[in-house]
């Protein structure tokens, strides 16, 4: 089976300091991987890696390989011919604080289909619903789908960016501490998605609690000091007691 | 520390009063001294008005013709600099880098600080020019002064634009990209209208600017007694160059309430703009937020 995400000797430089150095890892098909490290170590910038989006920040070089398994083949993100508008509408990104556009429920919904997959009226509409359905907000906003936003709790935040990420259809999501600022109900219902779309979707989530890696981990990787200094599984030998003393300077 | 603080407080309220005040003592100043002159005889003279606004009527007498011009001035301006000066505030922040783009931000800086008599002259010189090259009958004019006074504000605009796009939150910038969007559509569809307020405030700056300046208009074609101008090529009148002849020139305590009369006109002129520069704001705002 092709590794859904395989990167090979990435490393990232901000106006010439690496961040990342020599990174190299593959994940498995059907595997939820969860990076953990210290804060500043390097694990935003790992995901920014993978959608190309450090490149929006001037002063940033990136060296090594970055290879996507996605539907029609594999995809070579730093070669010359991959378009990186291409790229990221297929990689679909959720930040650490909500990241909503300051117009209405629907519209954060709506505008990015209509711009990004050319998909509107119905058949957009038809896709909001399902996928705030799938994030459990349509309950909770149904009759006030035109109000703003930001009128949205934290946590309604975060899953109306976890929806409008997933209603772009991407073949693999990032997700940045996805919990890092949201209430705990949302955070649950976020994390049973996340283990609801692990077999359909690979993902990577930059994780902030040792609990919460430990409820959604098959794989783990630790960088410290933009290296990976570390990887657990779930189905390697005495697993339960590294998982501890790997991550016991961690959090 | 407290008591540093209750002083304090009570300074902010009053400087946010000042501006106010300072409106209403202007205000009620004009309305004063211009007390039994503000009527329709101070725009349309002994014209009837109808005639004046639909039939182009000549006015004598009435200041109406100076209104149209200041008006024709103010939205050639906005022809020129808004489109311009936002493009250009586009370029400097979304796509040029270092010392190009520092290079370029000291030029918008030197044009803002460039006094507005030297924007004259260079109509005055322009004009000059093109007599002695291409056009031999050009002459100054509605267009001319259009112009000029465009590139007067036009630094306005560009750094309203530039401060607000690059003053947006590094979250916001990263959005677009993020979902696939490509360069153009995160800049048409998410930083412009996020930066819009800022924009505005440039707009309504620039707007009150163009209405307000003499020394432009004074030597690119506003002349007293001009009458409404034919075509753009043609002199013209214009408010402030009326209401500083007057106050230079006036003979009677009638013809100088006239001009206090003219600077109230003037003030509801530029207040009209920036009603109709927020409506169109507000209506663009909306149709972005709902869709
Ligand atoms: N746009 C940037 N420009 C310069 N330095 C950056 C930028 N983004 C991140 N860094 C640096 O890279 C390091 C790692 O940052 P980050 O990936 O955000 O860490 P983490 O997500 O693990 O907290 C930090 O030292 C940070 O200062
Ligand atoms: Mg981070």
């Amino acid at each position: 089976m092709t590794p859904p995400v395989s990167i090979n000797n990435l490393t990232v430089s901000f106006d010439g300091t690496p961040v990342l150095e020599n990174v190299t890892f593959k994940t498995r098909p059907g595997e939820l991987t969860v990076i953990v490290g210290r804060s500043g170590s390097g694990k935003s910038t790992l995901l920014r890696a993978v959608n190309r989006l450090n490149e929006c920040f001037p002063g940033c070089s990136t060296t090594g390989e970055v290879q996507l398994a996605l539907h029609d083949g594999q995809l070579d993100v730093y070669s010359a011919t991959t378009c990186p508008e291409h790229l990221r509408a297929r990689a679909g990104m959720v930040f650490q604080s909500p990241n909503i556009l300051p117009v209405s429920i629907a519209r954060n919904m709506l505008l990015p289909q209509k711009l990004v997959r050319n998909v509107t009226g119905r058949s957009a509409e038809e896709k909001m619903r399902h996928m705030l359905e799938r994030v459990g907000l349509l309950e909770e906003v149904h009759d006030r789908l035109g109000a703003p936003a930001a009128t949205l709790s934290g946590g309604q935040q975060q899953r109306l960016c976890l929806a409008r990420a997933l209603a772009l259809e991407p073949e693999i999501l990032l997700l940045d501490e996805p919990t890092a600022s949201v209430d705990y109900r949302s955070a649950r219902r976020i994390e049973e998605l996340l283990l609801s779309l692990k077999n359909e979707l690979p993902m990577l989530v930059v994780s902030h609690s040792l609990p919460q890696t430990q409820r959604l981990a098959d794989r783990v990787l630790l960088i410290r000091k933009g290296r990976l200094v570390g990887e657990w599984h779930r189905g390697q030998a005495n697993a339960e007691a590294d998982f501890e003393k790997m991550l016991s300077t961690t959090f | 520390m407290t008591r540093f603080h209750h002083v304090f407080s009570v300074l902010c309220r009053l400087c946010a009063l000042l501006p106010g005040a300072v409106l209403l003592f202007l205000v009620g100043f004009l309305l004063q001294q211009s007390r039994g002159r503000l009527d329709l005889q101070l725009l349309f003279g002994d014209t009837p008005p109808l005639d004046a606004l639909i039939h182009f009527a000549p006015v004598w007498d009435g200041i109406w013709p100076a209104c149209f011009g200041t008006f024709c001035v103010v939205a050639l301006a906005g022809i020129v600099a808004v489109p311009l000066g936002i493009l250009c505030g586009i370029h400097l922040s979304e796509f040029a880098r270092g010392r190009f783009r520092t290079m370029l931000s000291f030029c918008v800086d030197l044009l803002a600080g460039m006094p507005s008599i030297l924007m004259g002259l260079f109509g005055f010189a322009l004009i000059l020019f093109l007599r002695h090259t291409l056009l031999p009958d050009a002459g100054t004019c509605l267009l001319l002064s259009g112009f000029c006074m465009g590139l007067l504000v036009l630094p306005y605009m560009v750094n309203a634009t530039y401060s607000s796009l690059s003053g947006l939150p590094h979250d916001i910038r990263l959005l677009g990209p993020s979902l696939g969007l490509n360069r153009m559509q995160t800049i048409r569809h998410i930083l412009l209208p996020s930066a819009g307020r800022g924009i505005l405030s440039g707009l309504v700056l620039s707007l009150g600017r163009a209405a307000e300046d003499t020394a432009v208009i004074m030597l690119t074609g506003a002349v007293a007694n001009a009458g409404m101008p034919r075509s753009l090529l043609d002199k013209y009148e214009a408010l402030p160059f009326y209401i500083y002849t007057t106050a230079a020139e006036y003979q009677t305590p009638e013809e100088l309430k006239a001009g206090f009369g003219a600077a109230l006109v003037l003030l509801i002129l530029t207040t009209g703009l920036f009603l109709a520069a927020h409506l169109l704001h507000n209506a663009m705002e909306r149709r972005w937020r709902q869709g």
